[in-house]
């Protein structure tokens, strides 16, 4: 299916995102209640809160286990070479300036995705493949072939997956 | 004690209570294998809360006249087909998938005798949060679902050897393929988008799909819905409207052979409610 080697067993999800990107975390300390009706109202809404607070406090579907690094893909470089290619003219895609478009899907936690375009199972060596020439995996795609080559296909990707993990 | 410290005291209690349980939860304590069993006061928590839930919103459900040997055949036909499965029937084992459930799904004998039909109309029609329960409201019609109830009102009068005779019987006899017709979808000709939200649950689009407005879990098989009203789009491959979308909903492989997404067997109004609600978001 997809080429295994150089690949690591998994994706480190502690490790801080390169982009400085981080997931929102839950809302802080409850609200004080206002005067008049104080102690159960404060309490109650202070317990409420904080059952909250527990139950979604670090709660995430955990790192993505299959392994979603690119081989000879620069993140970096992936990004620059999005914007001069103007991906976000069609797509909206997290850390790309004016990138907000809603032609194309939007391409957020892209290594979190389990198939790219509805088509092809999401690794590494996919997604170069469908950056290169969409067209030539399903003709009937309305992403065009923008005559992407293999090594700036790889940068791509590597930056699409390291975007917004 | 002062009335104001009796009331400080129990919100401090509630408090503490509500963490405790918090930390329980948190910490993954319970266990929610369905091999070992629930706690007792867990069980009946659910339980007694699941049967009042049942009465109250069956209360005013009139049954049909369910006697007619006709309509407990054709319920029987049903019954054989979907619902031994999980609940076996007299002299029948229920499957495998109905073993190793938690609850444990019911046999229905015992609902027979002790159910009204009203209930087990409500039940079969709209399902059971968490149990395993399937709602057959988009599956089946009003008619089918009442001819189901008098095959389970039936059941406890029913030997195994009456019931495999029964079955044996309709084997051979073929019933016309009743009109689906769910109060779920009057025939309309312009989508609803409150509806819509119904048959997106009803269709496990949230299996796969993240859709803004439909509580489900955090998953990425298919593209999130978001912001559907504005995409150009759907599936990279047709342009949005909202006849591309029914179309789509319909049945993905016929427009784009490659894509991932089955045919679902959207029926046409409820995949116009779907599209409906689909361009809600904005």
């Amino acid at each position: 299916m997809h080429d295994q080697t150089g690949m690591t067993g998994g994706v480190d999800a502690s490790a801080p995102s390169p982009l400085g990107i981080q997931r929102p975390r839950s809302s802080g300390p409850p609200d004080q209640a206002e005067p008049p009706i104080p102690m159960i109202r404060s309490l109650a809404s202070a317990a409420g809160s904080l059952l909250l607070l527990i139950l979604v406090w670090g709660c995430d579907e955990g790192p993505v286990t299959a392994p979603m690094t690119v081989e000879n893909g620069d993140a970096e470089r992936g990004r620059i070479a999005i914007e001069r290619r103007g991906c976000g003219a069609c797509h909206k895609i997290p850390g790309i300036r004016m990138a907000n478009a809603n032609v194309g899907p939007p391409l957020t936690a892209m290594r979190r995705q389990s198939y790219i375009a509805g088509i092809l199972p999401n690794y590494p060596e996919h997604m170069v493949r469908w950056i290169m020439n969409p067209p030539a995996v399903d003709p009937r795609t309305a992403m065009p072939d923008d005559g992407i080559g293999e090594a700036e296909a790889r940068d791509i990707a590597a930056y699409l997956y390291e975007a917004n993990r | 004690m002062s009335a104001k410290a009796i009331v400080v005291s129990l919100a401090a209690l509630f408090v503490l209570a509500a963490v405790g349980i918090g930390i329980v939860i948190r910490l993954g304590i319970y266990d929610v294998g369905a091999t070992n069993q629930h706690w007792e006061i867990v069980y009946r928590l659910l339980y007694h809360g699941k049967i009042w839930s049942i009465r109250q919103r069956a209360a005013g459900i009139e049954p049909p006249e369910l006697s007619a040997t006709g309509l407990i055949d054709r319920g029987l036909k049903h019954y054989h087909q979907h619902c031994v499965a999980c609940h076996g029937a007299p002299g029948v084992a229920r499957s495998d998938l109905g073993k190793g459930m938690a609850p444990v799904p019911r046999n229905l004998v015992q609902t027979g005798r002790a159910w009204t039909a009203g209930e087990i109309f409500w039940v079969v029609k709209n399902g059971i949060k968490m149990t395993g329960m399937p709602g057959w409201d988009y599956r089946m019609s009003d008619d089918d679902l009442w001819a189901i109830v008098a095959a389970v009102k039936h059941l406890p009068r029913m030997s195994p050897n009456d019931y495999r005779i029964r079955i044996d019987r309709l084997r051979n006899f073929v019933t016309a393929p009743a009109a689906v017709e769910s109060s779920g979808n009057g025939k309309s000709q312009s989508g609803d988008p409150a509806r819509g939200k119904i048959a997106i649950r009803q269709y496990a689009c949230s299996a796969c799909h993240m859709i803004p407005g439909i509580v489900g879990p955090t998953v990425w098989v298919g593209p999130p819905i978001s912001g559907m009203a504005t995409r150009r789009y759907i599936a990279g491959v047709l342009t949005n409207t909202p006849d591309n979308m029914i179309r789509w909903v319909m049945d993905p492989p016929s427009v784009d052979p490659l894509t991932t997404m089955p045919n679902l067997g959207v029926r046409e109004e409820h995949a116009r409610d779907i599209a409906a609600y689909l361009f809600t978001l904005k």
